[in-house]
């Protein structure tokens, strides 16, 4: 019953994978032949950009959320499985909000004439990163993972915090940064034609199964490690006799 | 650079990103599997 649990999970993470991969692919093709040029002002050929930066930013949104739930389940619980997917989740958002921060001056940089400012939206952009890597940083330098697991998991329930902040940024602030358009009226308040919108959206749905893939293929690998540490100490134990 | 320039310097930064950690991800899950099948042959041997 148990093998065929694992196979079955085995079977849909893999799928889940495939899933990932080709909608990338698609939202690749989707971006540079269906998606038209935008105006000079945004960036003409530049503007396709938009289609990574905004999916990125999204999964590091999602990502930071994870942390959030699974920090408090684990302060709650102390439960392992907690603490390991905060982590991994942790590690994800810092990798897509490093794309987010690479991506966006790569735009900014003919549209603004600059490749960075000071602004609401990209400070809190860059706040939110660097306490994340604070985050990493912190469990891979403790002593004792299971009072950094505890230390982390307050930082990553403050850190949340900031995702508003960084999201609300364009409309609490006056910022360069675009801001982004409204549900109720997506096609007048965007500027965004059908073709953008279904290359956004593809972006959107392939960004986050690529995270699901990732978080459930990260978790399996610290299920690992935990497990080769737990046998290696075994195997030291039973060396070792007991005096 | 022109814009096209920038557009692929931006997508390699994107597909070096994840592709990166992915790979990165992959080759620890390797290296892993590898190092529990030889703890547990150890333990029956």
């Amino acid at each position: 019953m148990r093998a065929s649990s694992s196979f079955y999970k085995d079977s849909a993470l893999r799928w889940l994978g495939v899933a990932a991969w080709a909608g990338m692919a698609i939202t690749l093709l989707l971006a540079l032949f269906l998606a038209r040029q935008a105006q000079a002002s945004m960036g003409g050929e530049l503007q396709r950009i938009f289609y990574f930066h905004v999916p990125a930013a999204w999964v590091s949104y999602l990502a930071f959320t994870v942390v959030f739930i699974s920090s408090i389940a684990y302060l709650r619980t102390g439960a392992r499985r907690w603490d390991l997917l905060a982590h991994s989740a942790a590690e994800i958002g810092v990798v897509f909000c490093a794309l987010v921060l690479i991506t966006g001056p790569i735009w900014a940089h003919p549209v603004w004439g600059t490749w960075w400012q000071w602004d609401a939206r990209l400070t809190s952009t860059l706040v939110l990163w660097l306490t994340y890597v604070g985050y990493l940083f912190l469990r891979s330098l403790a002593s004792d993972p299971q009072r950094a697991g505890r230390i982390a998991a307050v930082v990553g329930i403050v850190g949340l915090v900031n995702v508003p902040i960084v999201h609300f940024s364009v409309y609490w602030w006056r910022t360069l940064h675009p801001s982004g358009p409204t549900p109720a009226d997506l096609e007048a308040s965007s500027g965004l034609g059908s073709p953008e919108l279904i290359t956004f959206f593809t972006g959107l749905v392939a960004f986050t199964m690529l995270f699901a893939w990732l978080l459930a293929v990260r978790v399996r690998v610290g299920r690992m490690g935990d497990e080769v540490e737990r046998l290696a100490v075994d195997s030291i134990r039973e060396k070792v006799p007991v005096a | 650079m022109s814009d096209a320039g920038w557009l692929v310097v931006a997508l390699v930064a994107v597909g070096a990103g994840i592709g990166g950690y992915t790979s990165l991800l992959l080759v620890r899950k390797r290296r892993l599997q590898h190092r529990l099948t030889e703890l547990h042959a150890r333990r029956t041997d």
